[in-house]
């Protein structure tokens, strides 16, 4: 008897979080050439089937926050497009984070994608700020050559002291 | 008075002399010495515990007397490049008596000032980390790289030119048996050879050569921790030729100071006549001479100027809360003792000694002015509250005492070990030189040659 409420609430949720499943609509999103403009475009489906007025947001992740770079409606086939920004550098992986939310209807305003794709200005090394800094991957060339020259002649001196005081040492030997 | 070459034969009888059971006196002062330096391993094991709190240092006194210790043994370093390399190099004879006291005043004030570093920070454990993530741009590197060189080439210096010493020794008849073992381990199975003679000129003239400009780095490279960053007092072009004219000079200092205590404490009088104090004392006010121009130098374009952040610094040294540390190093370090060394009666032995103590005390106030007042001017406002005076605790101070000790104690050990004379520089008939290797081995045509 006990059993009775538990599976009358698992016979209540069953059919809501199967639609939960199915409810929830996905975005995809390619980039191409339209009469030699370089455009985004974000194709909205439903169970497999595109969804029309449905308000997306385009937006480039930079370092800190979002830029906007769009906002269109999906046509009948459930796509819309915006022109591909061409003169933003890229993040350190030399591509652009372009993010597509959904702005309306509400139900979906939480769903977002991002995707990367190579960006059409490659971003400046982020050492070559400050090259001579101590927290740069390599020192100046220069600086490091020097340094080693300098130690070699210094250890290599060493070396041929070293094998003098073996070679008094066979001497002796002999 | 006598000479070193008019009693030849008494060098070796002397130095093994030295080697005999330890008196009253030496027991004391080495059980005294070793006491101290127990003391300072208790203090930094303390500090080991609590962290860098148990010392004054702190957000504004990042470094303190540990980094003064540091560069002030960095300075007597110089000691041995000076009298024993630039001497030999000059190919001036009477340096044979000193060379190797010289030569160990180097190498153990190295072996003093290296750990002061450890000492300094407050995570010695990743001490390794210089190593494994260094930067080859930052000056803390090199002096971790030249330091090592010169630590190096300082311990080669030293052995080199005493194998035939520790041969002399060898064939010594009455020493234990663990001398003996040691002695025939060191010396290399010299003979005295001509072949041996040839390399051993060939090794001491290199090592002569090679450990001049190291000397010159790792002064340089310590004054560069301080001048490449732009801090009053401390971004100054001629910060490194005014280290290493103060290392000259402390060094010297410090060579008098060590001649004069061991001349009396081994009894080597007849074998260090007081005309090689006399040179040293020379050599001494030459170089005091010297770093009172770059002192000069130093304050008089900022007193001059009076440039924003040189003028507070200068003020806090001339009439502020740091002014009786220099006012104390120029007068107990510049002023008395080249005055002394100027009179007459100043070139006594007594008087020399009296200077290069005076010189010593004054370098390493020299070294405090350098390190402490310029951390006392921060860029940044101090924050409310804030205490910008520097006084260090006495766990700095045991620290600071312990490193005096094991410095003077390691020096006794080396002295009853090891002669600190070289007696077969001094002594020509022992080892004497093939006809054809009879040029000084530190001049440098040998070395061309």
């Amino acid at each position: 008897m006990k059993q009775i409420p538990f599976i009358a609430l698992v016979l209540l949720i069953s059919p809501w979080s199967a639609f939960a499943q199915t409810s929830r609509p996905t975005i995809a999103v390619t980039t191409d050439v339209e009469d030699g403009k370089k455009m985004v475009h974000a194709l909205v489906t439903l169970n497999g089937k595109p969804i029309e007025n449905v308000n997306l947001q385009y937006f480039v992740q930079r370092t800190f926050g979002n830029l906007p770079i769009g906002q269109d409606t999906t046509l009948d086939d459930g796509t819309s497009a915006v022109a591909f920004p061409t003169d933003l550098p890229g993040a350190s992986d030399g591509k652009l984070h372009v993010i597509v939310r959904i702005a309306a209807p509400p139900q979906y305003s939480s769903i977002s994608l991002s995707a990367a794709f190579p960006a059409d200005v490659q971003p400046a090394p982020a050492a070559d700020a400050f090259p001579r800094a101590l927290w740069a991957p390599n020192a100046p060339l220069a600086l490091m050559l020097s340094i080693l020259v300098l130690l070699a002649g210094v250890w290599l001196s060493y070396l041929f002291v070293v094998s003098r005081i073996l070679a008094i040492r066979s001497a002796g030997q002999q | 008075m006598s000479d070193a070459n008019s009693q030849p034969h008494n060098v070796e009888r002397d130095m093994l002399a030295t080697f005999g059971p330890p008196g009253f006196a030496h027991k004391f002062l080495v059980i005294g010495l070793a006491l101290v330096v127990a003391w300072a391993l208790v203090a930094y094991v303390h500090q080991l515990r609590i962290g860098l709190s148990a010392t004054a240092m702190s957000d504004y006194f990042s470094w303190g007397v540990y980094i003064v210790n540091f560069v002030f043994y960095i300075g007597i370093s110089m000691a041995g490049s000076l009298i024993s390399a630039m001497l030999r190099l000059s190919n001036a004879h009477w340096r044979h008596p000193i060379s190797r006291l010289a030569e160990a005043i180097t190498v153990f004030s190295l072996l003093v000032a290296g750990p002061m570093i450890l000492i300094d920070m407050g995570r010695p454990d990743r001490f390794l980390h210089v190593i494994r993530y260094g930067r080859l741009q930052s000056p803390i590197l090199w002096d971790v790289l030249s330091l090592t060189s010169y630590l190096t080439g300082s311990f080669l210096y030293l052995y080199v030119p005493m194998i035939p010493d520790l041969a002399i020794l060898r064939d010594a008849p009455g020493l234990s048996p663990w001398r003996k073992k040691l002695y025939r381990a060191l010396a290399m199975r010299w003979t005295g050879a001509p072949v041996q003679h040839r390399q051993l000129d060939r090794a001491v003239a290199v090592m002569a050569i090679v450990i001049l400009p190291v000397a010159v780095s790792i002064h340089t490279v310590t004054a560069w921790l301080f001048g490449m960053t732009l801090r009053p007092g401390w971004h100054s072009t001629i910060i490194g030729p005014d280290f290493v004219i103060g290392a000259l000079y402390s060094g010297v200092a410090a060579v008098i100071t060590a001649i004069v205590l061991f001349r009396y404490y081994l009894r080597l009088q007849a074998h260090i006549p007081v005309d090689h104090l006399r040179k040293l004392a020379k050599l001494m006010l030459v170089f005091g001479l010297a770093y009172a121009y770059f002192v000069i130098n130093e304050h008089v374009g900022a007193a001059y100027t009076g440039e924003g952040a040189e003028r507070p610094l200068l003020e806090k040294m001339i009439t502020g809360n740091y002014s009786i540390q220099f006012w104390a190093m120029i007068f107990i370090g510049l002023v008395l003792p080249l005055l002394m060394l100027v009179t007459p009666m100043g070139r006594s032995i007594a008087g020399i000694t009296v200077a290069a103590i005076f010189v010593n005390i004054g370098m390493w106030l020299k070294r405090y002015i350098i390190v402490i007042p310029t951390l006392a001017s921060p860029f940044m406002p101090a924050r409310e509250g804030a205490h910008l005076v520097y006084v260090p605790t006495w766990v700095e101070w045991s620290i600071t005492a312990g490193g005096f000790a094991a410095f003077i104690l390691m020096f006794i050990l080396f002295s009853k070990v090891f002669p600190i004379i070289s007696i077969w520089e001094v002594d020509q008939t022992k080892w004497p030189r093939p006809v054809e290797t009879l040029a000084d081995p530190g001049a440098a045509a040998g070395v061309l040659a």
